[in-house]
């Protein structure tokens, strides 16, 4: 795609993003910067960029933030983001053409947090396995002790 | 800039003019731009847009670049064409400085300019959606059309006026100002009576104030810096969403009789009436309304009746709206912060407005002039109240908005090292296009299409998500809120990789198919660019809603994991409270076994 269009969307980057209501750092800023990439697509190959993003949604997961806000996040930038490019471009082909990547990059955007969530899901069962093993070891540590306890108490009592 | 004998020949008559513009209430800057020049009648009102500095440029470079066209061109061209030509030399400029920075790529403007060779012609010429209107003998009268989209649907007859209201695509430009090299721009002539008065404004004006608000007020403003003034309020008070300006023009002596009747006779005939007045409210149960329950009926009387009664009569005697609007404000925000409902409240108005018109009908029959003036100062300041009760309904809406905005993105995770709100709440944005019969027609065959290719054993999944999409880009534009569906089709499955994996899948897939098959249709590119619109925002919904289902059902096993924690390290400390105890009794054992030895 050219390199004008990719200009024209960089100037909607402070709509997108809702800037002056959120400042520089308003979040969402991974899903504009991925659909930047793919239209500009002049190096990185499609799943490098996939990779940049899921990279970008993987740092702000581990860094503690929710993955329902940054869901959200995402849904918010892709449609004000498509509102302004309906408003901003004239000629119906090339937002046509935007819309379908923006569509493309938001639904990755989404299933990446939705597979996430499933590993996590299942992370989280195999460590609930181990905990159950863990509790099982302990609760017969804890029956021994008990007995021993028992027995001491019985042999000082007599 | 010199004066010209073409332009301004005739000063016989008075011209009054005033033009103010107004950041708004949610813009941090002002991109509107206006020129006044009564000496020339020379008035320009541009609306600037385009991003970060975008817009102000825009608006600036078109007004200064048009003053100096005017000014060098006066003796070379007639005066609409010398109107046309500063347009067409603004919208020349701001494109190439658009071009020639980067920073101000993509930026225009819209414009409304009026000149006045004589001061009884008046040539507007008007690019964008920047409005003129003329008030005649007290009627409004838009003299231009937007250049918006929508408007050029309606002209070409493929949308009704009344669709065009709520279009939420009403105010897409088809035409402005730098957007192109060379710009069309619109020229009328109107001839111009004594009292006449022209109003040139931006969208922050007719997009936050009804066409009757702004007749009311630029009818019964005294000048035109009093008009400018209202005007702006007007607009602030129905959101001030926007940039406001607004020029005003007098031709001749404008000012109606009505205020210096009123003010001379009306106000002391309305507080003579007050008996009357106070009448009516009472036989109307004005002393039971629910607004004052817990007055005694006298007391609720006087508080809601007399005090509007003499709210009125200040208004009246100053000709100002200021007192009625203190007693509406006062009353309802105290009755909305109370949970109160608008019913009551619409009764309460509805009872004021019989009985301030059995006061005007009253006096009607003594002097049938003065009655018919004080029945239109009357219903003016009921208006005004009726402003406020809306303005506090909005605010009510609004923060309904973001208690929703907020419990829709506020997620819990106890533990979490970081605030867990979104950067981003939700908010409503605008539906991305109208979609049309063409359009309806373009989605139907893409599904229709889509569904043939999609088979296998997942088709019935495939084609349900279709559906979805479908449904909601065909009924609502996309913008339908796609938590059922993502419920639906996430039905009672488990959240592993086997069984959501292949729901991802499939997602990506139908989308892909989906939009594929509407891009392929043989339609008109603006029908196709509209579903494929639609169709996308529907698809990107659906994908964010089944992701949120998805994080919404590992829930569950975060707690149920965190809570098996929680245990896991009560028994481990009660495995080493026993290891203590035991140590302990050890100690006492050995103990006793030293003194029987």
């Amino acid at each position: 795609m050219s390199l004008e269009i990719t200009e024209r969307l960089e100037v909607l980057r402070d709509e997108a993003l809702n800037t002056a209501d959120f400042g520089p750092d308003a979040g969402g800023a991974e899903v504009f910067d991925a659909i930047l990439s793919r239209v500009a697509r002049t190096s990185e190959t499609a799943p490098g960029l996939d990779m940049s993003l899921r990279e970008a949604l993987n740092r702000r997961l581990a860094w503690g933030e929710n993955a329902s806000a940054i869901t959200v996040d995402g849904e918010s930038v892709c449609k004000r983001l498509l509102a302004a490019v309906l408003r901003s471009f004239r000629d119906p082909e090339d937002t046509a053409r935007v819309v379908v990547i923006i569509a493309e990059v938001s639904c990755t955007a989404a299933s990446h947090l939705a597979r996430n969530a499933v590993q996590r899901a299942s992370k989280e069962r195999a460590l609930q396995r181990r905990e159950m093993m863990v509790q099982r070891q302990l609760a017969a540590a804890l029956g021994q002790q008990d007995e021993l306890i028992q027995s001491y108490s019985t042999e000082l009592k007599s | 800039m010199p004066t010209s004998p073409r332009v301004m020949t005739d000063r016989a008559l008075e011209v009054d003019a005033s033009g103010k513009t107004d950041v708004g209430l949610l813009r941090s800057e002002n991109q509107d731009c206006i020129f006044v020049d009564q000496a020339q009648g020379f008035y320009v009102v541009l609306d600037g847009m385009g991003g970060h500095q975008g817009g102000a440029t825009a608006s600036r470079v078109a007004r200064d670049v048009m003053v100096e066209t005017i000014a060098q061109g006066r003796e070379t061209w007639p005066p609409g064409k010398l109107l046309v030509e500063a347009c067409k030399a603004a919208g020349s400029a701001v494109h190439l400085q658009a071009r020639a920075d980067r920073e101000l790529h993509g930026m225009g403007t819209t414009v409304v300019a009026l000149a006045m060779p004589r001061v009884n012609q008046a040539l507007i010429a008007h690019v964008g959606d920047s409005r003129a209107y003329l008030l005649r003998k007290g009627r409004l009268r838009r003299l231009t059309a937007d250049h918006t989209i929508v408007a050029e649907l309606v002209s070409a007859g493929k949308l009704t006026p009344e669709q065009a209201i709520d279009h939420p695509h009403a105010s897409v430009l088809s035409r402005n100002l730098g957007g192109l090299q060379t710009t069309e721009v619109d020229l009328l002539e109107v001839e111009l009576e004594e009292a006449d008065r022209l109003l040139l404004c931006s969208d922050g004006l007719n997009g936050y104030a009804t066409r009757n608000a702004i007749e009311q007020v630029l009818s019964g403003a005294a000048t035109p810096e009093e008009a400018t003034t209202d005007l702006i309020e007007l607009a602030k008070r129905g959101g001030g969403g926007d940039n406001i300006s607004a020029v005003v023009v007098e031709i001749g002596r404008a000012s109606s009789e009505l205020p210096e009747t009123i003010e001379e006779t009306g106000a002391g005939a309305w507080w003579s009436r007050r008996p009357l007045f106070m009448e009516v409210c009472r036989s109307m149960g004005l002393g039971t309304s629910p607004l004052a329950s817990s007055l005694t009926e006298a007391d609720a009387l006087d508080l809601l009746g007399g005090s509007f009664c003499e709210a009125m009569y200040l208004d009246l005697e100053g000709t100002t709206g200021i007192h009625i609007w203190t007693y509406a404000d006062s009353l309802v925000k105290a009755w909305f912060e109370r949970d109160g409902r608008y019913g009551p409240v619409k009764e309460l108005f509805d009872v004021l407005r019989a009985a301030a018109l059995s006061v005007a009908k009253d006096v009607s029959r003594s002097d049938e002039d003065l009655g018919v003036c004080l029945e239109i100062a009357l219903l003016r300041a009921l208006i005004v109240g009726e402003m406020v009760v809306g303005g506090q309904i909005s605010e009510c809406i609004k923060v309904a908005n973001e208690t929703f905005a907020s419990r829709r993105v506020t997620t819990d995770l106890p533990d979490a090292t970081f605030a867990n709100v979104a950067t981003v709440p939700f908010s409503p944005t605008e539906s991305p296009m109208p979609v049309g019969p063409e359009v309806n027609k373009c989605l139907a065959d893409g599904a229709g299409a889509a569904k043939e290719q999609l088979g296998g054993d997942e088709y019935l999944m495939l084609h349900a998500i279709i559906d979805a999409a479908h449904s909601s880009a065909s009924e609502f534009c996309g913008e339908a809120d796609m938590s059922a569906a993502a419920i639906d089709l996430y039905g009672t499955r488990l959240l592993t990789e086997q069984e959501i994996n292949p729901l991802l899948d499939g997602l990506e897939t139908a989308r892909v198919a989906h939009l594929a098959a509407v891009d392929a249709l043989q339609v008109s590119p603006v029908a196709r660019a509209t579903a494929l619109c639609a169709l996308a925002l529907a698809h990107q919904s659906l994908f964010h809603a089944f992701a949120l289902v998805a994080v919404d059902a590992g829930k569950p096993t975060t707690d149920r994991l965190r809570e098996m924690n929680a245990s896991t390290s009560l028994m481990r400390a009660r495995l080493e409270r026993n290891e203590q105890h035991l140590a302990h009794f050890e100690v006492d054992i050995d103990t006793v076994e030293d003194l029987q030895s």
